[in-house]
């Protein structure tokens, strides 16, 4: 376990750097001058001069690229926003938290519910419940998350006026983003329970079970749901990116100062530094949380620890 | 439609046709396709045409949804986004299928170190989540149609380089791939010609349910004011600016929605209806 350990987070060294590769080059070759940008069109040629070497863009760009890692890395400075001039540590450390927590209630909302929802689907197939579930998870899956958010928002705040239509400090505040952006993983979630718990079902190992007379309760939840959960762990992984990329839209839905809202201003004032810091910690987080899960999956089913003995 | 006797398509055809729901998600794609060939005959009002006197309307007799608030006709508009839409999904989806496909195959095909490096390669990309990929590139592209496509696909090569690269492994030791090889076919006319066609059923699954997460991503970008700028009718687009009108206009926020809804899923029945009807065995 220890050498899989290891051998994860060693993996997680390339990738970190592929990932910071792609951003720079993405935002290296994009027309418009970011001097020109932050400075205004009519600044003189002198103060645009002066900003470039400031902030290094003249440089090659391997040695800009070099920089950006060196500096990034191993002294925690990925640059100056190029509108407030503040560290763009200092300005995604601000926002962070907002954005991670919303991406983890989301998650935690979908699996509190989607499971549950999932197994009782699953063990009571094609009754009323499983029906309705079935044509709610449907919807949930094809539905845009931004969309949910604005019926909510008409709902819940037009209409009912019980819940207020932005922000995210309260819990009435967070109510209706959390269940906007946990929206389709919810069904993708539950979705997936359900499937793979009938699969499991349907093993001879259960019938073994049922036929030495084990109660159905245990059944469910002493055989069946361990196994079940195994694929259901990898969705949940993959829904934590997906949800950290979401927030963008759900963040600009209520108006949620996150990192998704300063990225989507940044983009458009064309504060690369800003962009390329956000792109790098959300990618970076989504990287941990895949670190997590595969670690958990290495722990849950031992065909994989075997491989790491 | 002409097959010929127990063809592998007049099977699949034959089993899609069984399966109730996708074949409701094909009848509403076809009216979708035919409704965006046919925008301009079928839209009673130009998606650009602004008459102030009648702006935010609610729904009558001459303005079926409403009109918006330049006085828009919100039916017009709603026509030529699903042309808008299907483009970019397709379109999207085939520059994912291409890119994606040709190094799959290529990493699937040849293996070895540049199989290693390719799909190295693609996990760095997916560590990125996609949607934001699609912002960042849509943000170095810049605005439009044609920016909007390449983001898109872009942001979901890898899923099919990964789908590909199984396939290829999984067809390219069978006995008639190297009976072809020992009659002197070159490693193009081997992939092109006899490991491609195998690999076939899942692409065609793939690419289904991949236009209708290209139309997700599209409408998101539009929706944050990257993708496809005001004028131009995108139903995310649509969504955004009819995010000021929430009280009194509600409509203006309900119809682009349910437009896009309906899109994703008949494209997801169509697609899981395809998976049973391409690969019997394996019924979900």
């Amino acid at each position: 376990m220890l050498r899989y350990t290891l051998h994860r987070i060693l993996m997680l060294i390339p990738v970190v750097v592929g990932v910071a590769l792609i951003i720079f080059t993405l935002l290296y070759i994009t027309p418009g001058d970011p001097a020109r940008m932050a400075l205004g069109e009519d600044a003189p040629a002198e103060a645009v001069e002066q900003f470039r070497k400031n902030y290094g863009l003249d440089d090659p760009f391997l040695i800009q690229f070099s920089r950006y890692i060196y500096k990034g890395f191993l002294q925690g400075d990925f640059g100056r926003s190029y509108v407030t001039k503040n560290p763009v540590t200092v300005e995604l450390m601000n926002r962070f938290p907002i954005t991670l927590r919303l991406a983890f209630y989301a998650v935690l909302l979908g699996v509190v519910m989607g499971i549950p929802f999932g197994i009782i689907c699953a063990v009571k197939q094609y009754s009323l419940f499983d029906s309705v579930t079935m044509v709610l998870a449907l919807i949930g899956v094809a539905m845009p998350n931004f969309w949910l958010g604005i019926l909510l928002i008409l709902l819940f705040s037009v209409h009912l006026g019980w819940l207020p239509p932005s922000g995210f400090t309260t819990f009435n505040e967070m109510v209706m983003p959390v269940f906007t952006l946990s929206g389709g993983s919810l069904a993708i979630i539950t979705r997936m329970t359900r499937s793979s718990m009938l699969e499991v079902i349907k093993a001879d190992y259960i019938r073994t079970a049922r036929a030495k007379g084990q109660s159905e309760f245990k059944i469910i939840f002493r055989h069946a749901l361990p196994n079940a959960m195994i694929p259901v762990i990898t969705i949940i992984g993959m829904q934590f990116g997906t949800l950290l990329g979401g927030g963008i839209l759900t963040e600009s839905v209520f108006s949620i100062p996150g990192v998704g809202r300063l990225m989507v201003e940044s983009i458009k004032m064309r504060d690369y530094p800003i962009v390329q810091g956000g792109v790098l910690y959300i990618a970076l987080v989504y990287c941990f949380m895949n670190l997590a899960v595969d670690l958990l999956y290495a722990w849950v089913d031992p065909r994989i620890k075997a491989q790491y003995r | 439609m002409i097959f010929r006797k127990n063809s592998m398509l007049r099977l699949t055809w034959v089993r899609l046709c069984r399966n109730h729901l996708a074949i409701v998600g094909l009848v509403i794609l076809v009216a979708l396709i035919f409704t965006a060939v046919f925008a301009d005959v079928l839209a009673p009002y130009a998606y650009f045409k602004q008459s102030l006197r009648e702006r935010l309307q609610a729904p009558s007799l001459s303005h079926w949804l409403g009109t918006d608030e330049f006085g828009r006709d919100v039916l017009s508009r709603l026509i030529y986004g699903a042309r808008v839409s299907l483009q970019v999904g397709l379109v999207a989806v085939s520059i994912s299928l291409v890119l994606g496909g040709s190094l799959g195959a290529i990493a699937g095909y040849y293996g070895g170190k540049l199989d290693h490096v390719i799909m190295r390669v693609m996990d760095i990309q997916l560590s990125i989540p996609t949607i934001l990929l699609a912002i960042a590139i849509s943000a170095a592209l810049g605005p439009g149609l044609f920016n909007l496509m390449i983001a898109v696909g872009i942001s979901s090569v890898p899923a099919f380089a990964r789908l590909l690269r199984a396939s290829v492994l999984s067809v390219k030791e069978m006995e008639f791939v190297e009976a072809a090889r020992a009659m002197g076919a070159g490693d193009l006319r081997i992939v092109a010609l006899h490991i491609l066609p195998n690999c076939c059923a899942p692409l065609i699954v793939q690419s289904t349910l991949r236009v209708a997460n290209a139309i997700l991503s599209a409408a998101s970008l539009s929706f944050i004011g990257l993708g496809i700028q005001p004028p131009f009718p995108e139903w995310g687009g649509m969504l955004s600016s009819a995010r000021g009108y929430l009280r009194g206009n509600a409509y203006l926020s309900l119809f682009p929605g349910i437009a896009i809804v309906i899109t994703i899923i008949a494209l997801n029945f169509l697609g899981d209806g395809l998976r049973d009807a391409l690969d019997p065995k394996q019924k979900r």
